[in-house]
């Protein structure tokens, strides 16, 4: 007998209770695991330190305003800047509206340049410059349609009134294996009839010490032009999109807020339904020479290990994302479960400040329950 | 075996205890005296409600009294902390109450050794202790059974096992046969007696029983909180 085996013996007295409120526990922190998991993607969406490297020029007025393809050759000029690609959201669609993935129209030459992250073989490289309506995609993307190079890929234009036959020559590896179709923007815009205008640039730079000032070059030199621009960072690009969901972060942290706290109560309900039982037994424990305080530890003792086992299930639970292919799931939103270090922590403190809560305030009350009065049943 | 010494073990001088019940003060102990030579087996008895266990919880450190004095193995009780009474408890003082004396989801073993899990003993002295305690009530064969798959009288021999591991100076019961049959309760009063004369143990046991109070050397009777003369 050990004060660990009595925790052990205690816990385990009403199986299904324990086995409930550990379940319970284990679902309300799988789902805050996996909450703050994908909301830490999505608020920083591009983990790469290459990243940081990378500006967005995109027209000041709204993301669906297009811009001069003139512009490139000035922000080609600006100092610091290493390489410039175009970016066209095309949106297209793919034989089924359903079947969703990224493809942008972009500079075969350059694409690879600013996107060092995203590599490619140099003689697919070569064949996607060389072929007029070549394309590539990301290996998740290939894999998914089970493409081979020279598969004919037809995307029927949703915001672009026009349909773009593309043929397969090559497959680059994504570091965070998004779904990603790159085409030849001479193409598209041959296509739109030289409309020669674009929705965004992306830039890479030297160095991050000048990023700030490249952003700062570029847009000054189209300020007070007719369509005026706004450079950001990559991550500060992506965030502005995720914006436009809304308060994303306020209410995935309200749904948390709301599971951790109706965990709470359960855990807190069953503790006390499971310490009320036992006045006698506390009796009985302080007058054979048992503390207070060696009693409270015994009883938090006991809801911490159940609110722990708890979590060991729910970060179970969460592991078991890995095997499911998130990014098909849901259509590239979320592209894989990888929490970080800071999640884990906080899974599991929450798990253990639920423990301590639940246990303390029952435990609380029945020693200081008289041993007369628990003995008389008075409580 | 060991000699009966006539030092006193407990001293109580005027003491009074009142609950606050609806408002309403109760007198459960009235201006009590009392002393218990060390080796005693006193029997304490009364009507119901005269304040028995209340005088038996103040002995025992359980409970404190209104006022007056309580003196016991040379401890003024009212000026000892909490903690420092429970220490006290788990050293000097080995406690049967009438029922429900026992943790249902430890064996026997596991609840004689409870309070020893409060010393520095190790497991092997420890197990040892039980063994031993096990044995003097007689339940050596009973050691990992749970106390739903013992009878009542089985119940309070594991109780009087855990009662007297710490090896304390004094036992105090309240009532320890008060639920059991005539034979088991006369078991478990053989043992008490053997306690007090084999081991040198001072018992204060609670009783309604008159024949009960025979196996004491000495009874004191309460009413309406008075120690009667
Ligand atoms: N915790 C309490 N709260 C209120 N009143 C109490 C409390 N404990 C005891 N009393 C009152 O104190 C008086 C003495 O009670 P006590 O339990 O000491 O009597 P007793 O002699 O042991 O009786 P019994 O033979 O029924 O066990 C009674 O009137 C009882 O109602
Ligand atoms: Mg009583």
């Amino acid at each position: 007998m050990s004060f660990g085996r009595f925790i052990w013996r205690n816990a385990f007295r009403n199986k299904r209770r324990t086995g409930l409120t550990m379940l319970s526990i284990g679902f309300s922190l799988f789902l805050l695991m996996a909450l703050l998991t994908f909301m830490g993607q999505l608020l920083n969406p591009v983990s790469e330190a290459d990243s940081a490297l990378r500006l967005i020029v995109s027209p000041a007025t709204s993301l669906a305003d297009l811009m001069p393809i003139a512009y490139r050759d000035r922000i080609k000029r600006v100092p610091h800047v290493e390489h410039v690609t175009t970016l066209q959201w095309f949106n297209g669609i793919y034989k089924d509206p359903d079947y969703q993935f990224a493809n942008f129209a972009t500079d075969p030459e350059e694409i690879f340049e600013v996107y060092v992250d995203q590599e490619i073989g140099a003689r697919e490289k070569a064949a996607f410059i060389a072929e007029r309506r070549g394309t590539v995609a990301s290996t998740a993307l290939a894999n998914r349609f089970n493409w081979k190079v020279g598969d004919p890929i037809t995307l029927k234009g949703t915001i672009f009134p026009v349909d773009l036959d593309l043929v397969l020559v090559g497959t680059f590896t994504d570091p965070l294996s998004q779904e990603l179709l790159y085409f030849h923007y001479d193409y598209l815009n041959e296509a739109m009839d030289n409309l020669n205008l674009i929705g965004a640039f992306a830039v890479r730079g030297s160095s991050v010490d000048s990023i700030p000032g490249i952003a700062e070059a570029i847009d000054s030199q189209f300020r007070n032009s007719a369509s005026e621009t706004k450079t950001e960072t990559e991550k500060a690009f992506v965030l502005g999109f995720v914006s436009m969901l809304g308060n994303i972060q306020g209410i995935i942290a309200s749904i948390a807020g709301v599971v951790v706290f109706t965990m709470l109560l359960v855990a807190v309900s069953t503790m006390g339904m499971a310490v009320r039982e036992r006045a006698r037994e506390v009796a009985i424990l302080k007058t054979i020479g048992y503390s207070r305080s060696t009693i409270l530890a015994l009883v938090v003792g006991e809801a911490v290990f159940i609110a722990l086992v708890g979590a060991a299930l729910g970060v179970t639970l969460g592991e078991s994302l890995r095997l499911v292919d998130l990014n098909i799931m849901t259509q590239g939103f979320i592209t894989r479960y990888s929490p970080d270090p800071e999640t884990y922590a906080a899974v599991l403190g929450t798990g253990i400040g639920i423990g301590l809560i639940s246990g303390f305030f029952p435990a609380w009350h029945s020693v200081n329950l008289t041993v007369t009065s628990a003995m008389r049943g008075l409580h | 075996m060991t000699e009966r010494s006539h030092e006193p073990i407990v001293q109580v001088r005027n003491l009074r205890k009142t609950f606050v019940h609806g408002g309403e003060d109760v007198i459960a102990l009235d201006d009590v005296d009392l002393d218990v030579a060390a080796g005693e087996y006193v029997s304490l008895m009364g009507p119901s409600g005269s304040g028995k266990s209340t005088l038996l919880y103040i002995l025992a450190g359980i409970d404190r009294a209104t006022s007056g004095e309580c003196w016991v193995l040379d401890h003024n009780l009212s000026e000892l902390t909490e903690d420092e009474l429970s220490e006290w408890r788990n050293e000097h003082i080995g406690f049967i109450f009438q029922s429900f004396n026992l943790i249902p989801v430890l064996t026997a073993f596991e609840n004689v050794e409870m309070p020893l899990l409060l010393t520095g003993l190790s497991k092997r002295e420890r197990a040892e202790h039980v063994r031993t305690a096990l044995e003097i009530v007689g339940l050596a064969d009973r050691m990992s059974h749970y106390p739903r798959q013992l009878s009542g009288g089985q119940e309070q021999r594991v109780a009087i096992a855990r009662a007297l591991i710490t090896d304390p100076n004094m036992i105090l019961a309240d009532e320890p046969t008060g639920d059991l049959d005539a034979h088991s309760a006369e078991e478990v009063l053989t043992i008490l007696r053997k306690l007090n004369q084999d081991f040198g143990k001072t018992v204060i046991m609670v009783t309604h029983d008159p024949k009960a109070s025979t196996f004491a050397t000495i009874t004191h009777h309460l009413d309406k909180g008075k120690l009667l003369p």
